[in-house]
Order: C-alpha cells, then sequence, then structure tokens
C-alpha cells in the first residue's frame, strides 16, 4: 500500500513539475484591436496592420488604417516561389501602382519559410518612405511625376521572422513606376536611423538593373552556387557534407573493398556489405550534389 | 543451432518483457475509459474528469517505463549470457560466434520492434475512445482512433506529390528500423566495450560510454543539422519542381544508407571483438 | 590416435608478456592426464584455448585433427572453475538446453545421476548450495559421450566427501576412448586418478611429463612430492 501511494506521489510529482515547462513555450499573441504583435517582449509591427499567414503560396493580406487608406487603396504581398523575392503591390487612391520588389539576400531558408509560411510572420512595417522623386528626367520632388505626396508617411519595409525570433532584413528593393525602374539600397541606410533611403532610377538596359533582375531570377543559380555564398557558416555546412557524405563513403568504400578481398570467410562477407552501403551512398551523394 | 538459440534467448527474456507488457495493457484499457471521459467532460464532474487525466498520465509514463524495461531486458541478457559466468557455456556451445552474435541481435531487435509496436497499438487503442465533438452515438463526430492519424498523413500529402509522399513515407518507416536497429547494436557496442575496456564495474563503464557516445553523436548532429538544413533548404528552392522531389527522395534514401552503414559498422565491430578480444575472466 | 596436438602456440594478453609461449603438447586418447603447475602458468589458459573460449595469437590447436571450431566444440565437454549455469533455470530445463545443443549428451545418465543425489529435477538451480552445484556441472559434463574432456580446477573448494564423489564420478563415467585433462593444484587428491601428469612452468614451458605409476615407482615419491621438488 505504500509503495502505491509513493509511485502515485511521485508520479503526480513529475506531472506538475512538467506542465510550467509546457506553459513557457514562446507564442506570438495578437492585441485585442490588432495594432501591435508582440513576440515575447519585442514588439515588432508598428501600425494598424493585420495580417495572415498562408501555408500555401497564397497572398498576404494586409490592411491598413484609415489614414493610409487615404493614401493607398490596397497593399498585398506576396512571395513568387521561383525567384525567392517578394513583391508588393501597392495602390494609390488615385489608381497610381506601385510595385515594389524586394529581394532578400542569404534569407532562402527564411524566405522558403515565408512562402510556406511555417513558423514564419510576414509582417509589414512601415518605417521610413523611400525617396522615389529621382527620375530619369531630373524632375524634383513635388512634381507631378513624383508619386510620393508632402507629408506622406507611407513606406514599407519588410522583417522576415524565424519563429526562434531570428530577424532578416531586406537589403534591397526594386520598384517599378509608371514604367521606371527605381533600385534603393536599404543597406546604405542603418536600421531606424530615421533617415530616409534614396532610390536611384535605373533603365533596364543598365547594368545596374540587369545585376537586379539576374539577382531576382538566378543569383543563386550561377555556376557553383555556393562559391557566392559570403556567409561562413554555409561554407563550413558545405565542407562538412561533402566530407561526410562524399569523401568518407568513397574512402571507406575502397578501404573495405580491398579487406574484403583480402580477408576470408565471415569477414569478407561483413566488409562487402559495408563497402556495397558506402559505394551506394556515395552514389545517391553525387547525384544529390549534381541535381542541387 | 540459430533456432535453438532463439528459444532460449526469448525464453529468458519473454518473463519479464510479458509482464510489463500485460501490465501496460490493463492500464491502456482503463485509459480508454478515462479517455472518454476527459472528452465528455460534460457529463462528469469535475473529481472524476482529474483522475482520469491523472491516470491518462500514468498511462503515458507505464508507456515510457515499458521502453525502458525492454532495453533493460536486452542489455541484461546480453550482458550475461556473453559477458559474465554464462559466457563460459555460452561460448563452448558448438555453434559459431558469429550465430550466437546474430541470435542476440534477433532475439533484441525483436524485443525493441514488438514493444515499440505495443505501445503504438496501445496509443490508437485509447486514442479510438477519444470522442470530438457530438456524442459517442453520432456517427458523423465519433470516436476518433485510427482515423486522427490518418488525416494528419493526409494532411501532409500536398497535390502532385502523392508518389513522392509514399516513397519518402516508405524511406523513413525503414529508416525508423533501422534505426531501431542500430540503436540495438551500439548498446551491444558499449556493452561489449565496457566487459573488454574496463577490469572492474563493466556494466557502469557501458553505460558511461553509451550516453557519452550517445550524447556527443547527437550534439555532432544537431550541429550538422543546422548548419546544413538551410543550406538544403535553400538550393532545393531553386531548382524545378522534378529535381526537388528526386532530391528529396535522395535525400532519405542516404540517410536511410547512413543508418544501415552504422548498423554494418557495429556488427562487424561486435563481430571482430567477441572472436578475438574476449576474455572471459 | 592423437586427440589434442598444440603445436607452436603463443598467446599474450598483455603485449611482450606470454603466458604460452611456443608451447607444444600431443595428447593420446584413452588417458587421463594431470595438467599441474603453479599459478599463472597458463594452464587455464590453455584449457581456455582448446575449449574455443580464447584465439592463440599464432600457432595451432586441432582436437581430433579438427581445428578449434564449432566441430571442435562438438568433441570437447568442458567443466569451468565457476558455475556457468543461469540462476534461473530450472534443472530439467537445463538437461534440456544440453540435450538440444549437444547430440551426445545422454540426458537419461544426467537425470539419474541427478537422481542419485537426492535432487529435485525441477528444482531451481539457484535454490541449490554450492557444493551441490559444482556437482550438477560436473554431472551435466561427464553425460556428454565427448572425445576430450576439460575439467579445470573440479575438486577445488569443496569438502574430501564432495571430492570423492566428483573423481568417483570422473572415473565411473569415463569413456575408455576419450582423454580427460584435469587441471588442479590438490595434486595428492587427483594422482590416484591420473594416468600421465605434465609439470607446466611459467610460459608454458614443460618441465617433466609423463607416465604417473612409473614416475613414482622410479623416484619413490608422489606425484606431490615430485611437483614440490620440481617447482621449488
Amino acid at each position: 500500500m505504500k509503495k502505491i501511494l509513493t509511485f502515485i506521489f511521485v508520479v503526480l510529482l513529475c506531472v506538475g513539475l512538467c506542465l510550467p515547462a509546457l506553459a513557457a513555450a514562446p507564442t506570438a499573441t495578437v492585441s485585442d484591436d490588432l495594432r501591435t504583435v508582440y513576440f515575447n517582449e519585442t514588439e515588432y509591427l508598428r501600425f494598424n496592420a493585420e495580417y495572415l499567414v498562408d501555408d500555401t503560396r497564397q497572398m498576404v493580406n494586409v490592411k491598413l488604417s484609415e489614414s493610409q487608406k487615404t493614401e493607398i487603396k490596397e497593399v498585398k504581398l506576396y512571395s513568387d516561389y521561383t525567384y525567392c523575392v517578394i513583391r508588393g503591390v501597392f495602390k494609390y487612391a488615385d489608381g497610381t501602382e506601385l510595385t515594389a520588389y524586394y529581394i532578400i539576400k542569404d534569407a532562402y531558408s527564411d524566405a522558403a519559410k515565408i512562402i510556406n509560411g511555417k513558423n514564419v510572420e510576414a509582417v509589414i512595417n512601415f518605417i521610413n518612405v523611400p525617396d522615389l522623386t529621382v527620375n530619369m528626367n531630373g524632375l524634383k520632388s513635388g512634381s507631378e511625376e513624383s508619386f510620393l505626396r508632402e507629408n506622406t508617411t507611407l513606406t514599407f519595409d519588410v522583417y522576415a521572422y524565424a519563429a526562434n525570433g531570428y530577424v532578416k532584413f531586406k537589403i534591397g528593393y526594386l520598384a517599378v513606376y509608371k514604367g521606371n525602374y527605381y533600385y534603393c539600397d536599404y543597406a546604405e541606410n542603418e536600421e531606424n536611423s530615421g533617415s530616409v533611403p534614396k532610390a536611384r532610377l535605373v533603365h533596364p538596359s543598365s547594368d545596374l538593373y540587369k545585376k537586379i533582375d539576374a539577382s531576382v531570377n538566378d543569383y543563386y543559380n550561377t555556376g557553383f552556387g555556393f562559391l557566392y555564398y559570403d556567409d561562413l557558416v554555409t561554407v563550413i555546412a558545405i565542407i562538412l557534407l561533402l566530407l561526410l557524405f562524399i569523401v568518407a563513403p568513397a574512402v571507406i568504400a575502397v578501404i573495405f573493398t580491398v579487406l574484403a578481398i583480402i580477408k576470408k570467410g565471415t569477414y569478407r562477407k561483413i566488409y562487402i556489405v559495408i563497402a556495397s552501403l558506402s559505394a551506394a551512398l556515395l552514389i545517391v551523394s553525387v547525384i544529390i550534389s549534381v541535381i542541387i | 543451432m540459430i533456432r535453438k538459440l532463439l528459444k532460449y534467448d526469448f525464453k529468458e527474456m519473454m518473463r519479464f518483457w510479458l509482464i510489463a507488457a500485460i501490465t501496460t495493457a490493463v492500464l491502456s484499457v482503463i485509459g480508454c475509459g478515462c479517455a472518454n471521459v476527459v472528452s465528455c467532460y460534460q457529463k462528469y464532474p469535475e473529481a472524476i474528469i482529474i483522475l482520469s487525466w491523472i491516470f491518462l498520465a500514468i498511462v503515458g509514463l507505464s508507456y515510457l517505463a515499458f521502453s525502458i524495461v525492454a532495453i533493460i531486458i536486452v542489455f541484461a541478457r546480453f550482458y550475461k549470457n556473453l559477458f559474465t559466468d554464462e559466457g563460459y557455456l555460452t561460448f563452448t556451445l558448438p555453434i559459431k560466434k558469429i550465430t550466437v552474435l546474430n541470435s542476440k541481435i534477433i532475439s533484441g531487435f525483436s524485443i525493441l520492434f514488438a514493444t515499440s509496436a505495443v505501445i503504438f497499438a496501445e496509443i490508437c487503442l485509447i486514442l479510438h475512445f477519444v470522442i470530438i465533438g457530438g456524442s459517442p452515438s453520432d456517427s458523423s463526430t465519433g470516436a476518433i482512433g485510427i482515423r486522427i492519424i490518418w488525416e494528419l498523413i493526409n494532411a501532409l500529402v500536398v497535390d502532385g506529390y502523392e508518389l513522392a509522399f509514399s516513397i519518402n513515407a516508405l524511406l523513413v518507416f525503414l529508416t525508423s528500423i533501422a534505426a531501431t536497429l542500430f540503436k540495438l547494436l551500439f548498446i551491444y557496442v558499449c556493452i561489449t566495450i565496457g566487459s573488454i575496456v574496463a577490469k572492474k564495474a563493466k556494466v557502469a563503464f557501458a553505460i558511461a560510454f553509451y550516453y557519452i557516445a550517445s550524447s556527443s553523436f547527437g550534439t555532432l548532429m544537431g550541429i550538422l543539422y543546422t548548419m546544413v538544413v538551410p543550406f538544403l533548404v535553400e538550393r532545393t528552392t531553386q531548382i524545378s519542381k522534378g529535381a526537388g522531389i528526386a532530391v528529396g527522395v535522395l535525400i532519405f534514401s542516404a540517410v536511410f544508407l547512413t543508418v544501415l552503414l552504422g548498423c554494418a559498422f557495429c556488427y562487424a565491430f561486435l563481430n571482430k571483438a567477441i572472436d578475438r578480444k574476449l576474455n572471459l575472466a | 590416435m592423437m586427440v589434442l596436438q598444440c603445436k607452436n602456440v603463443t598467446k599474450s594478453y598483455k603485449k611482450g608478456v606470454p603466458v604460452l609461449k611456443d608451447f607444444n603438447l600431443e595428447v593420446e586418447s584413452g588417458k587421463i592426464i594431470g595438467l599441474l603447475g603453479p599459478n599463472g602458468c597458463g594452464k587455464s589458459t590453455l584449457i581456455k584455448l582448446i575449449s574455443g573460449l580464447l584465439q592463440p595469437d599464432s600457432g595451432k590447436i586441432t582436437v581430433c585433427g579438427e581445428e578449434i571450431g564449432e566441430k571442435s566444440k562438438a568433441l570437447v565437454s568442458y567443466l569451468p572453475e565457476r558455475c556457468y549455469f543461469s540462476p534461473s533455470m530450472k534443472l530439467r530445463e537445463l538437461v534440456a538446453f544440453f540435450s538440444d545443443f549437444y547430440t551426445d549428451f545422454d540426458a537419461a545418465r544426467a537425470e539419474a545421476l541427478i537422481k542419485d543425489l537426492k535432487i529435485d529435477i525441477n528444482s531451481n538451480l539457484k535454490s541449490l548450495s554450492k557444493g551441490t552445484k559444482e556437482k550438477v556441472l560436473l554431472i551435466m559434463v561427464m553425460s556428454r559421450r565427448a572425445r576430450l574432456y576439460l575439467l579445470d580446477e573440479p575438486i577445488a573448494g569443496v569438502d574430501p566427501a564432495a571430492r570423492d564423489y566428483i573423481l568417483g564420478t570422473i572415473v565411473s563415467n569415463y569413456d575408455p576412448e576419450a582423454t580427460i585433462i584435469i587441471t588442479t593444484h590438490l595434486i595428492t587428491d587427483i594422482e590416484q586418478v591420473l594416468d600421465e601428469f605434465v609439470f607446466l612452468s611459467y610460459g608454458g614451458e614443460i618441465l617433466k611429463t609423463g607416465n604417473a605409476e612409473e614416475a613414482r615407482n622410479e623416484s619413490g615419491k608422489s606425484l606431490n612430492e615430485l611437483f614440490k621438488e620440481v617447482f621449488r
């Protein structure tokens, strides 16, 4: 009887200890008026927006506040799987349409997460407006060619979040307005510096545009893509993969083939199996590396 | 001869395994009632619901205990039969040493696999008594049983990817079986190393070696996973759909082959160690 | 016919420290041979090598022409120093076990000998005393119709009455065609059953060997006295 009671007590104690751990799992919550979103204790969203995470490649709809609606009718944010670019279309009240491309460099994993909608929330954060007043004809701000009015508070910035709170920033965007391409290198500006990023007008035939276009289309598909990576972790990952799944199986296959030839009896059979499995793994790994 | 060895191995191991299996089965049967209670909570008083939750927690713990008992049974049989005084009998039987090893592997794997299967079946049985919405008599929202598992699996299948999913699911299943075999062989390797290397406290040495080796291996795999998976995802998002499917299948195949290779290495080591290095004191 | 041949057998546990070095021995069938020597001279190591528990570093051992392996183990019946049965087994199960694995095992004889000891065949091994376990162990080993019996310290740690029983069992169940090799320190008790003897020294060096009766007649001393003389 005593043992049974002791056992029940121990079980209840274990269950009781586990419950707080379960309760402490991080969650993202949305406040009642959808004004702010908190991820743990950090506030990320700064204005009224409602976002929907979609686990297929569907449009993520963003609702705007009343004041923004006077300027913009509709903002849609969606991702292009092939190019790993997020494209936003801003429709103004007067019918003007601004298309902005968000090139997310070194964030393919995050882009994929955004695309797949898993554990990631794509948030529109309007902070600083890019100054897109420069055009080929050198028209100044305030001219009728400028699509930005004075005191415009509209801007766009895209933060991609992973569930662990790791944030990737966009580094540049390409905007298309009335057939002209404008490129803004956000990396020139510090985060929340308060300064307004400048946009450069680029011609479709210009090298800059081609570079941007190439980067959108097949930035990571040129040749041995990994050579363009400057991320040390990724390089180490590639080396590890090569060592573990190509070099090691090749060495093992050769050594155990030789041993299988030398040895007799049971050992020979075992060595043949090891050599065969290593060779099969090597072949599969080589095929994978060729495809990707 | 291996059949005779297996007969005695199973006879020895089943004595304790059956007791543990029957205990979890009995608890699961009672757990079915508790599952029914907690899912139809409106009908029952709070005290009954709380007790039912507690009992379900006990059932869950019993599954964990059953898994541990199975591992201990396998561990004890291998160690006692090969590395203690019983080894004098085992290794002087008119059979090859590799037959002894094979018998231990087959019997050990069968016990581990049977344990997983029994636990899985008992969980499905309990799930069968969970009611979602409606009342038990309402066939449209009645007991979910294995239906929920099937629906979860179906939700994973993306249209147009059914064949790839089926192949990958098969590979995952085969890999999990191979992983069970690898775990068994690795336990045997640790016991063998403990018995050969340590002069005293061989079991403690074997257990310590197991935990150190598996923690190190797990950490290494974790680091590799963290570094490599984002890279692989990035690469696979740039290729065509067909190529992506092929890469997915090939990656699962590579994992399966790696686990099999691990099993082969462990088997080779055990064979060599038992044949050449074992010296019963 | 040679039932056992050891040719240049070397075995070390530590590198550079051989327990047996270039050991050579030939044993004919139909003899009871005492393998006698001080502690650590390699007696048990040799027995384990012949029974297949250990592998020699070099050299060759054959039993009835068969190299140590599956076939030689079927010809050898080994009695180790310690009890090697699973304590959870019943005697009946033990007899069944031996019948299963050894085609030359005489289950009826084993059961008869167990009955003579007044032990219940359905009793658990763990319920038996140490001395009784030793006797049961010997019964199982001697109930086989093996070509070579290896008895490692069969009478060590047992009372004089049990020693007599053990020696009596050995002699009465011994097949005249078979060979028995006995290792022991208790030479006085065992020498009357020995046909031949081997004095083994460190490194497996054979210091003296021969017929036990002839050695006693020539020297006028018992084997025990001869042993003390050789290993002084």
